[in-house]
């Protein structure tokens, strides 16, 4: 299962609007801590902007293992697909 | 020369292992009074941790006062007196500057490595103190370590924070993480600052073992209030308490940012300051925080 591009540019948008992270380093392979200079706190906020954003609850177990952007994105549509 | 390099090498081991086996006998020694305290102080929980703290507190200053006897450091502590805020932030050279402030400013919980926290000689006098573990390496636990802070700092404790998350292995100022500044926007709460130097490394990231020529010199400034704390009243405070907007968890980091930038900054403008330092020391080149 794959989130599908429109939801990829709304998760996107986020880290934009909300964690001031250059569009270009914006990529399913870059490393959320590493690469985007987050850190696990971020992570919190991550999920409430999803949440507001998509409407959706995200657990705190999905949180704990985002690692890459790609991993936002399954987990979006994971939760996406169940509400 | 090669032998009194020998001895001076040997009598530091002596030194440190001592200091070591301190901490761990009273450590041991205290397995057996753990029920007895938590009876006294009738099963309630706050009361045997700020027991169980003092105990801490009261080893660490006898440690401390050994280690200057030994002729290994030598240390002062400047209290201004003033007030003690619920989070108390320090900077972090030495594995000394635990003992400084945990020694002489008990009020205060602090969070422990895990790998401190499951060790079995450690684990039951840390654990009866309250200290929140924490393992850097995993996302899961640090936010689960938040989690308790932010519980702690409801039920009216108090937190020591080294923002910088590890010991310094240059001698100047690390970059911050933002979980004390966080935990202050979030809970409205002031911050104090402690700031530490001395004039040679002593137990840093980088010479744990290596013997000083001559004892080392700590001073330790309780500085109070942090004067760059405006940010923390703003209604930004606690974005994911209510149904709010993108925008406000937006201005919430941007708060959070900024409160960490000035934080660093103050103590960079702070440890350049001839008072605190009056070597020619790598932490009095700390570069501001853009």
């Amino acid at each position: 299962m794959t989130a599908d591009a429109q939801t990829i540019s709304r998760i996107h948008r986020i880290f934009i609007d909300v964690f001031e992270i250059d569009s270009a380093l914006l990529k399913p392979e870059s490393h959320v801590f590493a690469d985007l200079g987050l850190d696990s706190l971020d992570a919190i906020d991550i999920a409430i902007s999803i949440e507001k954003e998509f409407g959706i609850r995200v657990p705190k177990e999905d949180v704990a293992t985002v690692r890459k952007l790609s991993d936002v994105y399954a987990i979006v549509d994971k939760n996406l697909a169940m509400a | 020369m090669i032998w009194s390099i020998f001895l001076k090498k040997l009598r530091w081991a002596l030194v440190v292992s001592c200091g070591f086996s301190l901490f761990a006998l009273t450590c041991i020694f205290w397995c057996p009074f753990v029920p007895v305290t938590w009876l006294l102080c009738g099963a309630n929980p706050q009361k045997h941790e700020r027991l169980s703290r003092r105990v801490v507190s009261a080893n660490f200053r006898f440690i401390l006062a050994y280690t200057k006897w030994s002729g290994m450091l030598d240390y002062t502590i400047y209290d201004s007196g003033k007030s003690r805020h619920p989070i108390l932030i320090s900077n972090h050279i030495s594995l000394f500057d635990v003992l400084f402030l945990v020694g002489y400013f008990p009020e205060y919980l602090t969070f422990v490595h895990a790998k401190f926290y499951y060790n079995p000689i450690i684990y039951p006098i840390v654990r009866s103190a309250g200290f929140i573990p924490v393992l850097p390496s995993s996302p899961k636990s640090m936010q689960k370590a938040h989690k308790m802070a932010q519980d702690a700092l409801i039920r009216g404790e108090k937190l020591l924070v080294f923002p910088e998350g590890t010991r310094s292995k240059s001698g100047q100022l690390g970059a911050f993480q933002r979980g004390a500044f966080r935990l202050a926007i979030e809970e409205k709460v002031l911050i104090s600052a402690a700031v530490i130097t001395s004039h040679e490394p002593l137990f840093n990231k980088v010479s744990l073992y290596s013997p000083p020529q001559k004892p080392v010199e700590f001073k330790v400034f309780f500085e109070g209030p942090l004067p760059v704390q405006s940010m923390l009243f703003g209604d930004s405070a606690k974005p994911h308490a209510t149904a709010q907007p993108l925008a406000e968890i937006a201005s919430f980091r941007k708060d959070l940012q900024a409160l960490s930038r000035e934080t660093r900054n103050w103590f960079c403008s702070r440890l350049s300051q001839q008072d605190i330092w009056p070597w020619n020391h790598p932490s009095s080149k700390c570069e501001a925080s853009q």
